[in-house]
């Protein structure tokens, strides 16, 4: 029998705080996930894959400059390009056959995620925390990058929020997402919100991966490690729900902190993903999932 | 009067499926005009043809002096077409002022767009009272009239109506065809597709008959209005 240990009040903390910086991690994944499944409809298998490149993208600045702030933004802004080139020069022409759209970006992901072990190895990689010092928080000291990291999606869950929410781009993406030829015989540009969304969705995957780089390893496959957790959050959370995704990374982040502490890693994602399945025979929709809308 | 709208020699597709065949009509500057049938003759159809709103089509239509064929549906109606739907297409979760909002181009500046919701407001005094509840909450007949509201804030030259009256009743339709009035005597074309002729043929100036997806005659209001033309392509 496991012995469960006793924590401190001092861990709890600690282990609570590194669950949520973990679970903001996961959101920046899942909600770009979710934002590009909700709106085109589309299982964007190579979304894991634009984290990778995320990550890798800012190693390979801090490797030339040495700065990981500089190397954080330009993997951001070129990951992000990537993912627009992909979207109107390929994506946008199968978004009507889903098939096509799976294997397309599976072989997109399958792609990067060779090349990666190609030019990089198998072998992993670890990057310097640019934030090294730490402060105190509730009478424990904990690293400042971390608390960066839970800042960064914290302001991304308002930033995000908002958009959809308050402002003109948001009611478009309602819209589209639920109707998109009523939207277009509206003057919605629907094309264009798509881009726009399936972009955004890439820069939050790039910046998941540049933000992780101090925190975890960087190897070719981290992507699909994350994706898998991802589309767990997403279908749990309720597809297509922002809400959802946001609460269940959380869920899970604290799942894997406290979990470590009686289980090993692989015994804890298999706990997850067990739990996630007997979840959804009660409740298929999820979370946040709405029942289809009959107009 | 100058010509608005010009379609030449329409045809349209479902997947293999052809609806339309070399279907061609004019409407003017002003005009109103309406376009009749049974159930199934291609009525809808032909207006999602003329806003692209279709699989594929081939033929020319010709909006103002522009050849709009091919564009897509949000440019064309960006150009000053507005589509009510037959099923009115109101978004459940989005309230009556967003739904009206949405149908604004983001560039109209936003004094004008509160006009423009205002101005909707005081010609459906019932939406304006129930301008922040969900639109799926509203009735038929109230959804009807924010499905032509949402038209008409964008203040287009042309509007298409899909079957107005269908699915209301009666009473409702009476109010429908009151705000229609109102309407077709404005300054704006309006294209009617519809099966209840006898409610529209006041309003309109003059008609076309369609049946399995050709134009099969064509008149004057009172040409239509003759029982004989009803019975030969409106009766089941």
């Amino acid at each position: 029998m496991y012995e469960i240990p006793l924590i401190t009040a001092d861990n709890f903390i600690t282990y609570a705080l590194n669950g949520l910086s973990r679970g903001m991690i996961i959101f920046l994944v899942a909600s770009g996930l979710s934002l590009i499944f909700g709106l085109i409809g589309l299982i964007n298998f190579a979304h894991g894959s634009m984290l990778a490149l995320g990550g890798y993208g800012t190693y390979i600045v801090i490797q030339a400059t040495g700065n990981f702030w500089l190397g954080l933004i330009v993997s951001v802004v070129l990951v992000t390009l990537l993912g627009f080139a992909l979207e109107r020069k390929l994506l946008y022409w199968i978004y009507d056959e889903p098939l096509l759209g799976f294997l397309g970006t599976f072989g997109i992901g399958l792609v990067i995620e060779e090349a990666i072990a190609v030019y990089f190895g198998s072998r992993s990689y670890t990057v310097s925390s640019p934030l090294p010092e730490s402060v105190q928080v509730l009478g424990v000291s904990y690293p400042s990058y971390r608390l960066f990291v839970i800042l960064v999606g914290a302001l991304v869950a308002l930033g995000i929020g908002a958009l959809l929410t308050k402002t003109r781009l948001g009611l478009e993406i309602h819209a589209t997402a639920n109707r998109q030829s009523t939207a277009e015989i509206l003057g919605v540009d629907t094309a264009r919100i798509y881009t726009i969304t399936f972009v955004l969705g890439t820069g939050l995957a790039a910046l998941a991966g540049a933000l992780t780089a101090p925190i975890t390893s960087m190897y070719p496959t981290i992507g699909l490690d994350y994706i898998t957790m991802a589309f767990l959050v997403i279908i749990v959370g309720g597809m297509g729900s922002f809400k959802g995704s946001l609460v269940v990374s959380l869920i899970v982040g604290q799942i894997i902190a406290f979990g470590w502490l009686v289980l090993a890693p692989t015994y804890v994602r298999i706990l997850i993903f067990a739990a996630a399945m007997v979840f959804i025979l009660y409740k298929p929709r999820g979370f946040f999932g709405k029942p289809e809308v009959h107009e | 009067m100058s010509e608005l709208l010009s379609v030449d020699g329409l045809n349209a597709f479902y997947g293999d499926s052809q609806v339309l065949f070399d279907v061609s009509l004019s409407l003017d500057t002003n005009d109103v005009v309406g376009v009749f049938g049974r159930n199934g003759m291609g009525k809808t159809t032909l207006l999602n043809s003329l806003v692209n709103r279709i699989d594929r089509k081939t033929g020319t239509v010709t909006y103002g002096d522009r050849d709009i064929s091919e564009w897509s549906t949000h440019e064309i109606i960006r150009e000053g077409i507005a589509y009510v739907p037959e099923e009115r297409e109101i978004y459940p979760a989005l309230t009556v002022r967003e739904n009206l909002d949405l149908a604004l181009s983001s560039s109209v500046p936003d004094e004008v767009r509160e006009d423009r919701i205002e101005n909707v407001f005081g010609q459906f005094e019932r939406l304006g009272e129930r301008h922040d509840q969900r639109g799926g909450t509203l009735s038929g007949g109230e959804q009807q009239m924010l499905a032509i509201g949402r038209a008409l804030v964008t203040d287009p030259d042309l509007l298409l109506l899909d079957e107005p009256t269908e699915g209301l009743a009666p009473v409702i339709i009476d109010d429908v065809v009151d705000i229609l009035e109102s309407l077709v005597t404005g300054d704006r074309s309006v294209l009617i597709v519809e099966q209840n002729i006898k409610r529209m043929l006041p309003l309109i100036d003059r008609g076309y008959m369609i049946q399995t997806g050709q134009i099969v005659d064509e008149g004057d209001s009172e040409y239509l209005a003759q029982e004989e033309i009803h019975e030969k392509y409106l009766t089941v």
